[in-house]
This record gives C-alpha cells, sequence and structure tokens, in this order.
C-alpha cells in the first residue's frame, strides 16, 4: 500500500528536475522532498558540496532541519556528500551512477546547486553535462535534482538550462515532457513570464514541425504571458510551425481568446470550442 | 452624398424623426454598399430591420445581428475588428454597418455607449468599417442624442453626408463621460485588502486571496475575469506606478468592485487599453488593460487623495446567464469561428501530408505528430456537431423564421 503510493506521490521528483527556487526556503523545501522521494524507493542519494559550505546550509543540516532520520541514511550508506571535484571528475556522472547501482541499490539520485558545480566547471561544460545527464536520466534508474537560483538564472542561460531538464520547477509553474509534449501546470504571469518565455524556447527549437504545449494543468496566465507567447514562437510560426495549445481551462481560453492569441497564423487552440 | 475613402473607419450619425425619414437616410446608404460588394450588416430592432430589407427588396446578402441594450464598449469594438478583419481575409473591400441606438438609458449603459461611440473612432482606426449609427429622436433621451452628437464625424441625412461641426476628439470626450460617480460599494467595509504591494512576485497571493473571499458569492465564470482584471491592473500598478500599490476589493450579490492605488503620476490617456493591440502586436504594452477592458463591466482611472486609482466594477450576472455584451455578437463570433474550424481541417489535413514526408523525424514524432493532428480534426468536427446541434435547437425555439440564430459564445 505505502509502495504504491510512493509512486505515484512525489513523482514529479523523478527523472532531470530543474529546481529553480526564488529563496532558501523553497530550495530546501524542494531537496527535501527529492531526497525523501529517493530513501522511499531505496535509492542512494549523492550530494556534493564544498566543505566549506555555511554550516546551515549543508545538505545534512537542511534534512535533519526538516526531520529526515541523515544519521541512518548515511550510516546506510544511502545518502552520501562528496566534494565538487570527486563528483565532478573525469569519468562523469556515470562513473557515479555505475558505481552506486553496482553496489545493489536501485538507483541513484545526484544532486547539487549551480554555485557548487560553477566552483569546478565552466558554464559551458555544465551546460554540456546538463545535456549529457538528460539522456542518462532517460536510459538509466537515475535522477537528478538541478538547484538553480532565480536571481543568478536569466535571459541566455535560463533557456540553455530550461532546454536541458525534462522537468522544470519554479514556486507557480512547472514543466514536464511526456510523451505527446509538454505539460505545464501551475500559473503563467509576468513573475514567470521568463521561465514560460524559456519553456516554448526549448518546445519550439527542437526542429519537430507540431508542438503539443498542454495546458490542462495551467489555471492562469496573464496577457504578459500571451504576450511571451506570441513573441518567443515568432520565428517558429514563420517557419511553418504549429503550436497546439491543448486543453486550456475555461478562463485561460478565454485569456487567449480575448487577446487574439487563436488568431496568430500556427496557432491552435485545442480546447472545449473552436 | 460624399462617401468616405474604401480604407479606413467612417462613422456617421443618422439622427431621424419618422420611417420615412429613416428609409430615405440609410436606404441609398445600404444600396451602394451593396452595388459596390461590400459586406452590408444591420444591427437592428425587427421593426426597422422590416423597413429596411422591404425598401431594399430582401437582398440576400444584408446580414442581420441582434443590437445590445447593454454593451461593453471593448468587447463590441473587438468583435467590430474580428468581424471586419475575417471579411476582408474572404476578399471584401469594406464593410458597411447600419446600428439601431438602442441601449438602456441607467447613467452606466449611457456612459459606456459613450465610451464605445467615442474610443471605436481611435480603436477602429485602420479598419474597412463604415458605421452609420442611427439615433431615433422621438424615442432616445437627451443625454444618448447627445452622445450621438459629439462622437460621429459625419452626419447623414437624406440629402447629404456632410462633417459633424459638434464632433469632440474623443480623449477629451472620454474624460467628460468618465466617473459614473464614486461606486456606493466602495463606503463599505473591503472583502480583501492587499496591504502594500511592490514586487510582482505577490500577485498570486493576492489572486488567491480573492479568489478564496469570493468563491461562494460570486459564478465562476464573472470571478475569474474579475481576478483576471484585477491582476493586470495590479501588475501595471507595480511595474509602472511607484511603490506602494494598495488593492481593496468589494463585492455584494449584485456587484464586484476594486481600487488599486500606487503613489506614481498616473496615466492621463483616456483612450488607453483601447487603441488596436493584438495577434502579432501583444508584445507590446496596453494588452493588460485591453485585457482588463474586456473583462470587466467598467475601468477607470483617476487622482485621489491616496494617490493613482484604477477602479474596476463589474456586474454580476444571474447564475446562466451571460451578460448581453457577450451575446452582442455572438453571430459575427460563429462566422468567425466555422471559417476558422474549415482553416483548421484544410491546416491539419497538411500537417498530416508534411509530417509523412518528412524522413529525418524518428518514428515516435512522427506518431506524436500525427496523433495530435487527429485530436485536432476530431475535436474540431465534435464542436462543430455541437454547434449545429446548438444553432438548430435555438432556431427551433426561438426564431423559427429567422435566418440567423444568436449563439452562446
Amino acid at each position: 500500500m505505502a509502495g504504491t503510493r510512493s509512486q505515484r506521490v512525489g513523482a514529479e521528483w523523478d527523472g532531470h528536475v530543474l529546481l529553480l527556487h526564488a529563496s532558501e526556503s523553497e530550495r530546501c523545501s524542494g531537496l527535501t522532498s527529492w531526497v525523501r522521494r529517493g530513501l522511499d524507493l531505496d535509492e542512494v542519494v549523492v550530494y556534493a558540496e564544498p566543505a566549506d559550505i555555511a554550516p546551515g546550509r549543508s545538505v545534512l543540516a537542511v534534512l535533519d532541519a526538516r526531520g529526515v532520520d541523515v544519521g541512518a541514511a548515511t550510516a546506510d550508506g544511502r545518502l552520501v556528500v562528496l566534494p565538487p571535484a570527486d563528483f565532478y571528475s573525469s569519468a562523469g556522472y556515470a562513473g557515479i551512477v555505475e558505481g552506486a547501482l553496482a553496489g545493489g541499490f536501485r538507483g541513484v539520485r545526484i544532486s547539487a546547486e549551480d554555485e557548487t558545480a560553477l566552483t569546478v566547471l565552466s558554464t559551458s561544460a555544465l551546460a554540456h553535462g546538463e545535456r549529457g545527464l538528460d539522456q542518462l536520466c532517460g536510459i538509466r534508474p537515475v535522477a537528478a535534482l538541478c538547484q538553480y537560483a532565480r536571481c543568478r538564472t536569466g535571459g541566455a542561460w535560463l533557456r540553455e538550462i530550461v532546454a536541458a531538464h525534462a522537468r522544470v520547477r519554479q514556486a507557480q509553474l512547472c514543466s514536464d515532457e511526456h510523451e505527446r509534449g509538454t505539460v505545464l501546470t501551475g500559473q503563467i504571469d509576468v513573475a514567470n513570464a521568463d521561465m514560460f518565455a524559456a519553456a516554448l524556447h526549448a518546445v519550439t527549437s527542437n526542429d519537430d514541425a507540431v508542438v503539443w504545449l498542454d495546458l490542462g494543468g495551467v489555471d492562469f496566465l496573464d496577457a504578459a504571458a500571451c504576450g511571451v507567447l506570441a513573441a518567443v514562437t515568432q520565428n517558429f510560426r514563420d517557419d511553418n510551425g504549429h503550436l497546439l495549445l491543448v486543453a486550456p481551462q475555461p478562463p485561460v481560453e478565454r485569456t487567449l481568446r480575448l487577446l487574439d492569441i487563436d488568431q496568430l497564423a500556427g496557432v491552435e487552440i485545442v480546447g472545449s470550442e473552436p | 452624398m460624399t462617401a468616405p475613402g474604401n480604407t479606413g473607419y467612417a462613422h456617421d450619425a443618422l439622427f431621424y424623426d419618422s420611417d420615412a425619414g429613416l428609409l430615405a437616410a440609410a436606404v441609398p446608404f445600404l444600396r451602394a454598399g451593396l452595388a459596390a460588394g461590400d459586406a452590408v450588416a444591420l444591427v437592428c430592432h425587427d421593426r426597422n430591420i422590416e423597413l429596411l430589407t422591404d425598401a431594399l427588396g430582401g437582398d440576400r446578402r444584408i446580414r442581420f445581428l441582434t443590437p445590445a441594450h447593454r454593451i461593453r464598449a471593448s468587447v463590441a469594438i473587438a468583435n467590430f475588428r474580428r468581424m471586419v478583419e475575417a471579411d476582408m481575409a474572404a476578399g471584401v473591400r469594406r464593410v458597411r454597418l447600419l446600428g439601431d441606438v438602442v441601449v438602456d438609458t441607467d447613467p452606466d449603459t449611457v456612459a459606456e455607449w459613450g465610451r464605445l461611440e467615442a474610443a471605436g473612432n481611435i480603436a477602429l482606426a485602420p479598419y474597412s468599417l463604415w458605421t452609420v449609427c442611427a439615433y431615433d429622436v422621438r424615442a432616445l433621451p437627451e443625454q444618448v442624442l447627445t452622445v450621438g452628437r459629439c462622437t460621429h464625424t459625419h452626419l447623414l441625412t437624406p440629402s447629404a453626408r456632410t462633417t459633424n461641426a459638434g464632433y469632440v476628439e474623443p480623449a477629451i470626450f472620454l474624460r467628460r463621460v468618465t466617473s459614473t460617480g464614486a461606486d456606493p460599494l466602495g463606503t463599505t467595509t473591503p472583502a480583501v485588502e492587499s496591504g502594500d504591494l511592490a514586487d510582482v512576485t505577490q500577485v498570486i497571493v493576492l489572486r488567491d486571496r480573492i479568489r478564496i473571499a469570493l468563491t461562494d458569492l460570486v459564478p465562476a465564470t464573472a470571478l475569474s475575469d474579475f481576478v483576471a482584471a484585477v491582476s493586470e491592473i495590479t501588475t501595471n500598478g507595480i511595474l509602472h506606478g511607484l511603490p506602494p500599490t494598495r488593492v481593496r476589493v468589494w463585492a455584494s450579490a449584485q456587484r464586484l468592485l476594486c481600487r488599486v492605488t500606487d503613489q506614481g503620476g498616473g496615466f492621463d490617456d483616456p483612450l488607453a487599453g483601447y487603441a488596436p493591440i493584438c495577434g502579432d502586436d501583444l508584445r507590446h504594452s496596453g494588452r493588460g488593460l485591453w485585457l482588463a477592458r474586456q473583462l470587466c463591466d467598467r475601468v477607470e482611472a483617476f487622482p485621489t487623495r491616496e494617490g493613482f486609482t484604477v477602479e474596476v466594477a463589474s456586474s454580476i450576472p444571474l447564475a446562466g446567464i451571460e451578460p448581453a455584451s457577450i451575446a452582442r455578437s455572438a453571430w459575427i463570433r460563429s462566422e468567425v469561428a466555422a471559417r476558422r474550424t474549415a482553416n483548421a481541417r484544410a491546416r491539419a489535413a497538411d500537417l498530416l501530408q508534411r509530417s509523412g514526408q518528412r524522413t529525418a523525424a524518428g518514428a515516435a514524432i512522427e506518431r506524436q505528430r500525427q496523433d495530435a493532428a487527429r485530436t485536432l480534426v476530431r475535436l474540431y468536427d465534435d464542436a462543430a456537431d455541437r454547434r449545429r446541434d446548438t444553432a438548430q435547437r435555438r432556431k427551433s425555439i426561438t426564431d423559427p423564421g429567422s435566418d440567423h440564430s444568436p449563439e452562446q459564445t
């Protein structure tokens, strides 16, 4: 019973997850859920952090403060903290993953903060690593939580990082790649329009002629988001691309239609009414 | 009669005091339109439709729309734009429209009528639409006739089309009609007070608070419209005003009211949010205000002791009844929707064909494309069937003799 439940609750923390956090409490709460999910599934959690990290921010302190039994987990070898130089070694993530799987664990979770990675990697090496990790998560029992601070992640860097992750989690909005296309959940407004823009950019840059964007889980979308939608997809649509906005909730569909998004060439709203 | 140029908006008033007076001015206008191949639409009450169609020999090219007794200026403007765009796309050179003025005479409705008549001069300027508004001087009260005299660039009479000496620039006219008086609801205790806002990340919390506070009082559509409008106005205050931005919301069983104040100088453009901003132009500013104007009965801006204030108000429709303003040009929309459906089918078929030709794509992507295109076709088919059924049902219930049937949007 508990086993089946854990399969469903928390599955949003599986795979290659980008956690775009705007505060320390957001980061810690996301990190804790992600670690709990791994421990529930009998996976090993490998975490990278520098030795000189502020005591309150260290992963063990964060988890302990939120009620995770870190003593037991570290003693069993299910929770391992590595220095960045070992974590980002020349063997890459595959080295860590295969080592842990050889140790008999059902799966591996790896996580670090953007700051930590950038102490040993260049931004281009990090971006390259993220793309490799995205593929690895698709073919091996691996989950990764990549923690990026909103304040440090903007513009082209945000687009690059969002494009490299199958899942993106931000306070107001989540983006998940599914078989059909990308599923958005949450609320989109001027406060997270940059993330929406990055997600749109990612789905329209894959060389697909038809892009499926599921809005069924979006319960609010504002005029700024409509502006972003029109602007970011412009080149894609000019190039005969078709964007399907699938199953918007009535208030969202109303906003889209009142701002004539349905009139844009290359946009189809596939909703309750034509 | 001096006809306007073929492009752009022409806006005439026709004041009449007899059937003969109406026909003598309107029939040549409509007949010339039919002869020139213009699209011709009558937005008239039944009696005038009968008079005019008889006089025109029942020409089947004439389109009929139902005039509204209550309107929302922004929605009417949006629908006129869509109608003209759809006709232009179909190769029509210009749309001629004759409209009866039938609005209710309560102050709010007259003020909103004035906003439509005045703002339309700017908002519809790029559209090839020649509108003649017919004012029955026997039936309409003085304040409605005054709106007519001030907001039309031309007057149409049986003998001539002349420039209107009484025309007032829209911006000046709108300043006059705004402020229908302080909303009495605003003297009661607010249902929600935001506290000081300075960052757009706080707006999501405000939206949730308003939803929670009003969910039992207000039907879902009215509430989501109001919340979206408040969200836009608040965002504008935070982004373009000076902090702190404060939001208060009041609600009764009949009305919703919101005041957003900030400490900046505000904007002094009564036409803000009416200018043509749509489609590919959406990235420009003003779209939030344009959306808010379409979602609410009234959006007004003015300075107060508390700072620059934008007031948003809506009446709450009885459950199950769409506001008249929205029903107004359902007919226009249904025609546009039918055209769009046909286009979508053609495009979906095209997508299928093209995706078959792309060899580089993997099987999964191929499947995904075809699923998407198939689903699209199916959904559009289902919706078209539903719409036909509904239209037929309504037609048989409400209006067995007519060949147009208003339809819920």
